[in-house]
């Protein structure tokens, strides 16, 4: 059976002591949003930024200084963790060290006071389908990272939970293994429908989990969105430059008319496409133009000097000088291309749809 | 069989090898020797001369006379048993108020924690027979408590109960400052897990915290009962007509002349304090839970739940609150005239002690300022070379100073008087045999500090400064120990204050050539003068609190940054 389960956080606020005791402040400030049944969704942002605190306010261990959480629609800034049906995936994994493998992930099972025989049944299941069949009288310390790792989510897929919880669940893997979890994980949450709140600090774990997610920064929220729109459509400088890279312009709006916005950029008018209500004419904006949309090439609008250029495999990486401005431009899949070497002259152009305008702070 | 020895044959070839550039560094080889000799004749000799004792009669023929004396006088049988059942009862209760304490310490929202250090700290710098003094200050026969409110005529604090009461107050910090690391290094994150899965509060502490704390509870109940066996002081004070093995071996070998009959007596005392260490060091330390991931996630949010706080909280501060005025009175009863009948204000004790008693002070503190530098030096050599280098004979080092920890004070006290009455070596009566018992008692904490501090220095370090040219005795003096100069420098302090304190060994080994405080504080107690004993207590917490103080001066002189040492 699947349970659809909504979280609502209402004007969230929490506030903790500072280090040196002499006063407080705000670790998440006035936090609203809305997870969508069986969705997955990732709190993404730099340390520090205020995401753990709010994964534990929804487990239960921090109780919101201001603010209500919702689930399906009920309050439940009270009730303590162990009764909200929520599972979390611990960072440290915090496995029971005293315990085996089995008796970890029947833990919870038999807190619910279920049979021994129905507990063995759905022990062995969650282990199947972390791929840890075989492994149950193990200790945890005779288990490698990403055993580990699985052990930490099967206890809490076995739970059933309305709610599954990760709090960087994958920062203590190597590399390789952390892009294979993190398949393993969206294929399972798939499978089960269940409705899961991830917490990370990595972009591109972000993008190739989510269904949507939430930029953080000192403790708001800077946009929520899906990958692709927080990519393309950034709506901060701050989140163009936290996911991905990104090269700011200077430029300034010249007309917002219903389908486009055309601004001027370097002495050039360009058409940005899309409806912006909230700029004005005349108003100077910023323009986000990422690396791998910049043309180089023999024919173009500007002249420009490569300054650095570095093959990386996948692409070819540039610094190019455009009249004083510096940037960063890749061409993806660079064999059989033209490669411009460093301190030669190039033309470079960009394409209307590829731009996007942020607002100046 | 033939692969353990083909291993054992070729780490012998490889320590040989070893050896041969050891051998060339002359320093190093003399400190290793220097090691070896004094750990042998300080620590291996003496106990061995106590077994061997016991096997002999006085004719020198071998014989089992001793043990049997042992279970056919009913005097050694009852010292036995008596030790065993306080060890065990002041084991139990020691280790509850000690985990009392650590639970309040590191779980709950409460104000006042630095109290809960500064009562542990207390029994470690004080005279042995603080908690002792103030409890017949209070309940003795003419206790203010017992005698002066109560009008009680005949009240008896002496024997059992007394020394359980004594020993749990004296004790119980040992459990605490266990128990506070054990709980310290529970990652909050495994507990936050067990609430997540559903776990109350009550089963999160049954079927989490406990079971990982577990060990270490067994421990400190292990370590307070090797505590309890091995003290002297606190039976001799309070212990009334309740023998003990320790005041057994004592009264035997001191009061009757029976050196042998106290020689068998300590075998037995050695045999029951190596028996419960071996348990604690090689099976229940064995069963500690590492932490799995190495660091914890986030700091643990301290428990303000009233149902849980006022219990706990109210227990350790009544405890805490009674352990200090323990120690206030000791100062307060130093001035009073006759305690129990005449509470006049007098200088009177302090003119006795810094008259007749003046030789106790000054022998105790430059004996103890002697035994200082050598054993905090010694200390950190034997570390260095222990963590550091490879050579044959490092196992006995290892094994010579853990022997030390676990021999309590009277058996060596015996073995000193058998070792060095006869020739070869006589040194019965002279300082060098004091102030070697004070090595002794303090080196394997100091060498413990030094190993463990060394560990966490890298030994990249040492490696970087031997390929730059520095000799090993280069690196010692200018990397390790300026890298691991706190603990040398508590090292130095420790020893101080153990020796200036330090009673049970050193009893056997005085005569009128020198005297002690520790002894005279005994002497005065045992003929009733409380405020005498009091006063001399008093002094020597003056001169450990100045001492502290001193060398904390030195170290903010040498270095501003430096940690100030706490003894906690
Ligand atoms: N229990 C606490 N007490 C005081 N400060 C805290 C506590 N928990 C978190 N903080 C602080 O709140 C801020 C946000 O922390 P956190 O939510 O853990 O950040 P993130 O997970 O985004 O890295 C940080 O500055 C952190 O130091
Ligand atoms: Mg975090």
């Amino acid at each position: 059976m699947r349970k659809m389960t909504t979280i609502e956080l209402r004007n969230i606020t929490k506030q903790f002591v500072t280090p040196d005791k002499a006063g407080t402040f705000k670790a998440v400030d006035d936090v609203s949003l809305r997870i969508e049944a069986g969705k997955f969704v990732t709190l993404l942002g730099p340390s520090g930024c205020g995401k753990t605190t709010i994964l534990r306010m929804i487990a239960g261990f921090e109780t919101p200084t201001a603010g209500e959480i919702l689930v399906d629609g009920k309050r439940i800034n009270d009730l303590p963790p162990d009764k909200r049906d929520s599972a979390m995936v611990f960072q440290s994994y915090a496995l029971f060290p005293h315990l085996s493998v089995f008796n970890n992930v029947a833990f919870g099972l038999e807190l619910k006071q279920m049979s021994a025989a129905l507990i063995a049944e759905k022990v062995n299941a969650a282990l199947q389908m972390v791929g840890l069949a075989g492994l149950e009288n193990r200790q945890p310390n005779q288990l490698s990272g990403g055993q580990q790792q699985r052990v930490a989510l099967a206890r809490a897929l076995v739970m059933e939970p309305s709610v599954l919880l990760f709090d960087e669940p994958l920062s203590n893997l190597d590399a390789k293994l952390r892009v294979h979890m993190r398949r393993e994980i969206r294929h399972i949450q798939r499978q089960l429908g269940l409705t899961s709140v991830y917490v990370t600090h990595d972009q591109s774990e972000a993008m190739s989990l989510s269904d949507q997610v939430i930029v953080m920064n000192h403790g708001v929220i800077e946009q929520i969105g899906e990958p692709a729109e927080v990519y393309q459509k950034p709506a901060s400088e701050f989140v163009a430059d936290f996911i991905g890279v990104a090269n700011f312009l200077d430029a300034e709006v010249l007309a917002t008319e219903a389908e486009k916005t055309v601004v001027r950029l370097l002495d050039t008018p360009f058409a940005v496409p899309g409806r912006r209500d909230d700029l004005q004419p005349g108003e100077q904006v910023r323009l986000v133009i990422r690396p791998e949309t910049v043309r180089l090439g023999r024919e173009g609008a500007f002249a420009a000097t490569v300054t650095y250029s570095t093959y990386m495999g996948p692409s070819q990486e540039y610094s190019i000088d455009l009249g004083g401005i510096r940037l960063q431009v890749e061409q993806p899949d660079p064999v059989g291309k033209e490669r411009f070497a460093e301190n030669s002259q190039v033309m470079v152009s960009f394409r209307e749809e590829s731009l996007h305008i942020v607002k100046k702070h | 069989m033939t692969a353990f020895f083909r291993r054992w044959r070729f780490q012998f070839l490889d320590d040989l090898a070893q050896m041969k550039k050891i051998a060339r560094d002359p320093i190093l080889t003399s400190a290793i020797l220097l090691c070896i000799v004094s750990l042998f004749l300080f620590v291996v000799f003496p106990l061995y001369k106590v077994l061997q004792q016991s096997f002999f009669n006085p004719d020198g023929a071998f014989s089992l006379d001793a043990y049997k004396l042992l279970f056919t006088s009913g005097e050694n049988f009852k010292a036995f048993s008596n030790t065993v059942l306080l060890g065990s009862v002041v084991g139990l209760l020691a280790t509850f108020v000690g985990f009392m304490f650590a639970y309040c310490y590191t779980y709950l929202a409460i104000r006042g924690k630095k109290l809960f250090n500064l009562v542990a700290m207390l029994p470690m710098i004080s005279p042995p027979f603080a908690v002792a003094l103030s409890i017949i200050l209070l309940f003795g026969s003419r206790g203010f408590i017992t005698n002066t409110l109560l009008g009680l005529r005949d009240a008896n604090i002496y024997g059992f109960k007394g020394l359980i009461l004594v020993q749990t107050l004296s004790f119980f910090p040992i459990a605490y400052l266990l128990l506070v690391g054990m709980l310290k290094s529970i990652d909050p994150a495994i507990e936050d897990a067990a609430r997540d899965l559903g776990a109350s509060r009550w089963q999160t502490f049954r079927r989490v915290t406990a079971p990982l704390v577990g060990p270490g509870i067994a421990n400190s109940f292990l370590l307070v009962f090797i505590k309890s066996v091995a003290d002297f002081a606190n039976p001799m004070a309070i212990g009334g007509n309740f023998a003990t093995l320790a005041t057994q071996i004592y009264i035997q070998s001191i009061g009757n002349y029976d050196v042998q009959g106290g020689a068998a007596v300590a075998v037995l005392l050695l045999d029951l304090s190596m028996l419960l260490f071996i348990i604690s060091k090689y099976w229940v330390e064995k069963k500690v839970y590492v932490t799995v991931t190495g660091k914890a996630s986030r700091e643990r949010m301290p428990i303000s739940d009233r149902l849980v706080v006022w219990p706990v909280a109210g227990f350790c501060y009544a405890v805490a609150g009674i352990v200090l005025a323990l120690y206030i009175l000791i100062p307060i009863g130093s001035f009073i005239k006759l305690w129990g009948i005449n509470y006049s204000f007098t200088l009177d004790h302090y003119i006795y002690a810094f008259g007749v008693g003046s030789k106790a002070i000054f022998d105790t503190t430059w004996l103890s300022v002697l035994a200082t530098p050598i054993t905090g030096l010694l200390g950190m050599v034997i570390a260095f070379l222990v963590v550091r280098k490879r050579f044959i004979g490092k196992g006995f080092i290892n094994f010579a100073s853990l022997l030390s920890i676990a021999v309590p004070g009277t058996v060596i006290g015996v073995g000193y008087i058998l070792a060095f009455n006869t020739p070869p070596i006589v040194l019965t009566g002279t300082a060098t045999l004091l102030v070697a018992a004070f090595i002794v008692r303090s080196l394997p904490i100091g060498i413990r500090a030094g190993v463990a501090s060394l560990q966490q220095i890298d030994p990249a370090i040492d490696e970087a400064a031997a390929d730059l040219g520095a000799s090993s005795r280069q690196i010692f003096f200018k990397i390790t120990l300026p890298l691991i100069k706190t603990a040398f420098f508590s090292g130095l302090i420790y020893t101080f204050i153990r020796s200036m304190t330090s009673i049970s060994a050193v009893i056997f080994l005085i005569t009128a050539k020198y005297n002690l405080i520790t002894i005279a504080v005994l002497d005065q107690v045992e003929s009733a003068k409380f405020g005498v004993a009091s006063a001399f207590s008093t002094i020597l917490i003056l001169i450990v609190y100045l001492a502290i103080f001193i060398t904390n001066q030195v170290l903010t002189r040498l270095d501003p940054n430096i940690k100030k040492i706490e003894l906690t």
